[in-house]
């Protein structure tokens, strides 16, 4: 019988998994990149010759297609292969994913940025610090698009720069995020979380994928991996193909796990519950959701259509408030009429900070479930109070979970570091004595980077890819030696 | 070490899947460690359930692994071994010699062959093959042995004492 023979393969095709693909093809690397979601159906990908494309969760489409796995308590029911968000809802942290090729970037505020946190990958690990990760800051943000929106040469609807603000609104001392946009698509409309069909947006899929394959880069969208087995020298994968609904077993050299901070660790922990794996005794440590608090203004601005625009209207600030928080604001873009048109003068808020990561995973009976002290992570509570004083300034209600922790930024849990003890993965990325499987997304981060981590997460991949490609450049050269 | 709720996720998991799917799986195990001493069997897949959904017909495998169905398992020595039944110290019935050689897809298996005089002719034309899995757990495939080649009938799993290996 046929066994499927690998390389490497890459799970996830977001910011880990698209941008290790990626360095590694360039690098002369043959890679098969597995997909648990659809390709999606973007003007970008309109000519590309794909046999399978999934709308986005948008008009007739949006209650079929807005959620993929929804999850209560660790309990998950699957609703649609072709959903875009996963949705896992836990009484001390829950987290929104999402499926598709190209990953968050469909999903994200498309705000290009560095840690907030300084010398974030200082005292880690001995062979890291954020000399070594600039080179690859410098890489993502040239593939993506470092576009700031006063560099643009026509105007952007509800851009928070050029918009009338409340007098105790200030844009001082504010620095204003690069965006992921190419301003010569779209109209900035449908421009959102629900991702960007017209490609205003820039993302993954048409970046750093689309080019590449059949130049070294084979991708499989729909192929959900199970399974994570060693055989030999090798790693086994258990795969189910959701487009024929058959699994399928492949061997790789050297699996680059990327499947998102939920799905990586749900993998990690699945397959030593099996025997498949084993070691890895500091898995779940270290879980944090990057301080992330949305909130709903209602502010009700008479006149107002705050829809359209940027995925992030930009970051603002209180005026002469000491401790405020990473503050943006955002419309509501891409939800169905006539919920669309009842909140189009309203805002969504987003506080973002570095919590401590010091929350932990863990796996019991088949489920993953979260712990997470709120009161041990003060950054919590500073947003919470400058949400309270935006509603005391403004007279209008912002409305947000004070209790329950909502995250779409999680990452840890498969931590870098030095020792087994205290983390899963290596200065390599290799999980500890598990040679040819590394973690390149959220999972592996030390800490919260206290803002947009879409950026850290490639920085991290492509230090990965590289330092795969050179070990395969030495084991070839050693073997024509 | 590998314990009992490990194989039990293990086996779990491996009756999620259809015969053919459990086929690509065991072309990519080695023979590994020969099986020995009595071992407990679990059915993980039987020819024509295939078409059930996935979840029916893993209902339908924990059916049979209930008490109604009096299989145990199966016991190796060096050359020969027999299935249990009723228990894993119960009644030895249908015996088979055991051999390492390239199984039904060429790689090498544990190859257990029932076409022996102790056993009655029916049982005679069965043919089995086994590669160990991980520490504690064997993969195995049950064919039937007909005019025109061999034809798989249904797959099981052995687990026994995971340190051993």
């Amino acid at each position: 019988m046929h066994t499927e023979q690998h390389d490497t393969v890459v799970i996830g095709s977001g910011f880990g998994g698209a941008v290790a693909a990626a360095r590694l093809v360039d690098a002369g690397t043959p890679v098969t990149l597995l997909e648990r979601g659809p390709w999606r159906d973007t003007a970008p990908l309109a000519d590309a010759d794909l046999p399978h494309k999934a709308p986005l969760p948008s008009g007739r489409h949006f209650l079929s297609h807005v959620l993929r796995r929804a999850s209560v308590a660790g309990r998950s029911i699957d609703l649609h292969r072709d959903g875009l968000f996963d949705v896992h809802l836990q009484r001390e942290l829950s987290l929104v994913c999402s499926s598709g090729v190209g990953g968050g970037s469909h999903v994200y505020s498309a705000m290009n940025v560095r840690p907030a946190v300084e010398a974030f990958w200082s005292g880690h690990h001995d062979d890291i610090d954020d000399s070594a990760m600039e080179p690859h800051y410098r890489w993502i943000l040239s593939q993506m698009g470092s576009t700031r929106v006063a560099e643009m040469n026509r105007s952007v609807p509800n851009w928070i720069g050029s918009d009338t603000l409340p007098s105790w609104m200030t844009l001082e001392n504010v620095q204003q995020p690069a965006l992921g946009l190419d301003p010569r698509r779209g109209q900035f409309a449908r421009n959102s979380f629900f991702g960007s069909q017209d490609g205003n947006k820039v993302t993954l899929d048409e970046r750093l994928l689309l080019p590449r394959l059949g130049k070294g880069l084979t991708v499989r969208d729909r192929h959900e991996v199970l399974d994570i087995a060693r055989a030999g020298t090798a790693l086994r994968l258990t795969v189910h193909d959701h487009g024929s609904n058959q699994r399928r077993v492949l061997l790789a050299e050297r699996v680059v796990l990327a499947a998102g901070t939920l799905n990586t660790l749900k993998l990690l922990f699945a397959s030593r519950a099996r025997g498949s794996l084993s070691g890895m005794p500091a898995l779940g440590l270290g879980i944090g959701g990057n301080g992330d608090v949305p909130a709903w203004w209602a502010c009700r601005e008479k006149q107002r259509d705050f829809r359209p625009g940027p995925p992030s209207h930009g970051r603002f600030a209180l005026r002469d408030y000491s401790e405020c928080p990473n503050l943006t604001r955002y419309g509501f873009n891409g939800l169905p009429e006539p919920l669309s048109h009842l909140l189009r003068r309203d805002l969504v808020l987003v506080g973002m900070g570095a919590d401590q990561a010091n929350g932990l995973a863990r796996w019991h009976r088949g489920r993953l479930l979260f712990a997470y002290n709120s009161a041990a992570n003060p950054v919590l509570g500073r947003i919470h109070r400058a949400f309270e004083e935006i509603s005391r300034r403004s007279g209008k209600p912002v409305r947000y979970l004070r209790n329950h922790p909502l995250t779409v930024h999680p990452l840890g849990g498969a931590r870098l570091g030095q020792g087994p003890l205290t983390s899963v993965v290596n200065g390599n990325g290799q999980v500890h004595d598990i040679p040819g499987l590394y973690v390149c997304d959220a999972a592996a981060l030390p800490a919260a980077p206290g803002a947009p981590p879409s950026m850290t997460i490639a920085a991290w991949a492509g230090h990965v890819a590289t330092g795969i490609s050179q070990t395969r450049i030495q084991i070839n050269g050693s073997d024509a030696a | 070490m590998t314990d009992s709720l490990t194989l039990t996720n293990q086996h779990a998991f491996l009756a999620q899947q259809r015969g053919a799917e459990l086929g690509h799986l065991f072309a990519t195990l080695p023979a590994g460690h020969a099986p020995e001493g009595a071992l407990q069997g679990k059915l993980i897949a039987v020819r024509g359930l295939e078409g059930l959904p996935r979840g029916l017909a893993s209902l339908a495998y924990r059916l049979l692994a209930l008490p109604l169905n009096p299989w145990r398992g199966k016991y190796f020595d060096a050359t020969h071994g027999s299935n249990l039944w009723f228990g894993l110290g119960g009644l030895r019935f249908a015996h088979f010699s055991i051999d390492l050689r390239p199984g039904s897809d060429g790689n090498e298996s544990y190859w257990l062959d029932y076409c022996l005089d102790s056993n009655p002719r029916l049982l005679r034309r069965i043919r089995g093959e086994a590669r160990h899995m991980q520490a504690g757990l064997w993969l195995c495939r049950m064919h039937w042995q007909g005019d025109t080649g061999l034809v798989p009938v249904l797959w099981f799993t052995l687990q026994g004492d995971s340190d051993a290996h």
